[in-house]
């Protein structure tokens, strides 16, 4: 509270302990909030009222009552040793007021204190409440979404194994029909109508070995079936030729399965006229434009 | 502030001194010390009540307190006699309350009607300063003496004070200011003089 000069005319009448009313319980309030100037201007009153006392000529009383004093005196009991301080009016009870204002005063502090504190706890709870009926929806949201997100899974899942199958379904479907085709393709070519049959018989380097050509002369093509021929040796190929009237005309390479069985529809050869020589020999892999190395099958 | 005031009084080391036996439970003690300030808590009493068969009960009733409780009194708070002065004020004032009687209080322009005389024990430096006192209250505007009469002395309250001189409570409390200040400064320089 601020002090203005109205206070000093309070604290005067305070330190004569006659202030009453409103007027008290302002200054007392004033007091409690921390006053140097009033607290200067109580000592200085108090300390006239102190000599004030002086202004009083003493009457001396009969003598009868400090008698009956005395005589109340010897005749007591045991003294009483209750002693409480009863605030006085001025000197001593200035320093009790300033004391219980100053008390009053952090009293008072403190409960604002508090007051603030509740406040701030009450809203934080508040928000608190707030934030955990969010976090219970966002928990039931989390919850149907990692539901939905499981089934999606689940379905994914379904889905993808149902997708493997069908393109297991799919290779397979491409290899039946490719082999169809070339069963379609074989069974064309041997049962087309100007087919030639040429039998192999296994030569020095593979005397087991057979095989079997079928030529289909007006499209130049070449259907070999090789069977107990070995694998060629590592870093060889085998290299099918059709032979012309003295002349080997290159047909491509082949490879064998482990069981020794081939089937090799060779690249097309022009003009099958006349008697037609078929040999395979062991090239290089790769192949070469003439046979060089040791023939494995032959016939005509 | 209770040592810059024992310095004034020079009987003020012999009430400490007595009030030490009378805690003992010396009853010379407070023989002594009734002597000393019995004239002050008579006449007091008598000015508020003004009946004397009143007064002499509560003569006796405060200091029967001091014998009783004498812990009551705390030196550091200020002289005995001012303690004796709140604690008669106190009991008279009660007394006035209970028997809802006004206060048999002088006239303001009658003030000191009661026969002056003082005690044997009192010495001649507190003497002197009774009468610097006397002066510098008599030296005061009758105005501004009239409300701090009232107000201490008297023992009203400033707003009963008002009521009682009829006039409003600002005036009686700027009164009460300007009095008590011209008091300070008379007191210090008749201070200083002796």
């Amino acid at each position: 509270m601020t002090h203005r000069d109205e206070h000093l005319e309070l604290a005067a009448v305070y330190a004569l302990g006659a202030l009453d009313g409103e007027d008290r319980a302002h200054f007392e309030a004033h007091l409690a909030g921390g006053c140097a100037i009033c607290e200067a201007a109580l000592r200085e009153a108090a300390a006239v009222a102190d000599d004030l006392v002086l202004a009083i000529d003493p009457v001396a009383p009969p003598p009868r009552v400090k008698s009956r004093l005395l005589a109340r005196v010897q005749g007591q009991a045991p003294r009483s040793r209750r002693s409480p301080w009863i605030p006085l009016a001025f000197a001593a009870s200035i320093l009790v007021a300033l004391a219980l204002g100053t008390q009053v005063q952090t009293l008072r502090v403190a409960l604002e204190g508090e007051r603030r504190e509740n406040a701030d706890a009450t809203a934080r709870l508040a928000r608190a409440e707030e934030a955990a009926t969010h976090v219970d929806r966002l928990r039931a949201e989390r919850d149907a979404v990692q539901t939905k997100l499981a089934a999606a899974e689940r379905s994914a899942a379904a889905a993808e194994a149902q997708l493997a199958e069908w393109r297991d379904l799919a290779a397979r479907l491409e290899e039946t029909q490719t082999r169809l085709a070339q069963a379609e393709d074989a069974l064309a070519l041997l049962t087309g109508p100007g087919i030639q049959t040429v039998s192999l018989a296994g030569q020095s380097a593979a005397p087991s070995a057979r095989a079997r050509a079928f030529l289909d002369p007006e499209r130049g093509r070449l259907l070999l079936y090789v069977y107990d021929l070995p694998p060629p040796p590592a870093g060889k190929t085998y290299q099918l030729w059709v032979i012309l009237g003295g002349m080997p005309i290159d047909a491509g390479t082949f490879g064998v399965q482990p069981d020794g069985r081939a089937r090799y529809d060779a690249r097309p050869v022009p003009g099958f006229e006349g008697d037609v020589t078929v040999a395979v020999t062991v090239e290089p892999a790769g192949g070469v434009p003439q046979p060089t190395g040791p023939m494995v099958l032959a016939g005509s | 502030m209770s040592r810059s005031i024992r310095e004034v009084r020079g009987n003020e080391p012999e009430d400490t001194e007595l009030l030490a036996q009378l805690g003992a439970g010396d009853a010379r003690a407070l023989e002594a010390l009734y002597d000393r300030h019995s004239g002050l808590v008579h006449a007091l009493a008598l000015r508020l009540l003004g009946r004397s068969e009143e007064a002499e009960e509560i003569t006796q009733d405060v200091f029967w307190r001091l014998w009783t409780s004498p812990a009551d009194y705390d030196p550091g708070r200020g002289s005995l006699r001012t303690w004796l002065f709140v604690v008669t004020r106190s009991r008279c004032l009660d007394r006035i309350r209970q028997t809802r009687r006004q206060a048999a209080v002088a006239s303001p322009d009658a003030t000191d009607p009661v026969v002056h005389e003082a005690t044997p024990e009192e010495g001649a430096s507190l003497a002197q300063r009774r009468r610097h006192v006397k002066e510098a209250l008599g030296s005061l505007p009758a105005e501004q003496r009239h409300a701090v009469e009232l107000c201490f002395l008297n023992g009203l309250s400033h707003s009963e004070a008002a009521i009682r001189l009829g006039e409003p409570l600002g005036t009686v409390k700027s009164r009460v200011r300007m009095g008590i200040a011209k008091l300070k400064a008379s007191l210090e320089g008749l201070r200083g003089a002796s």
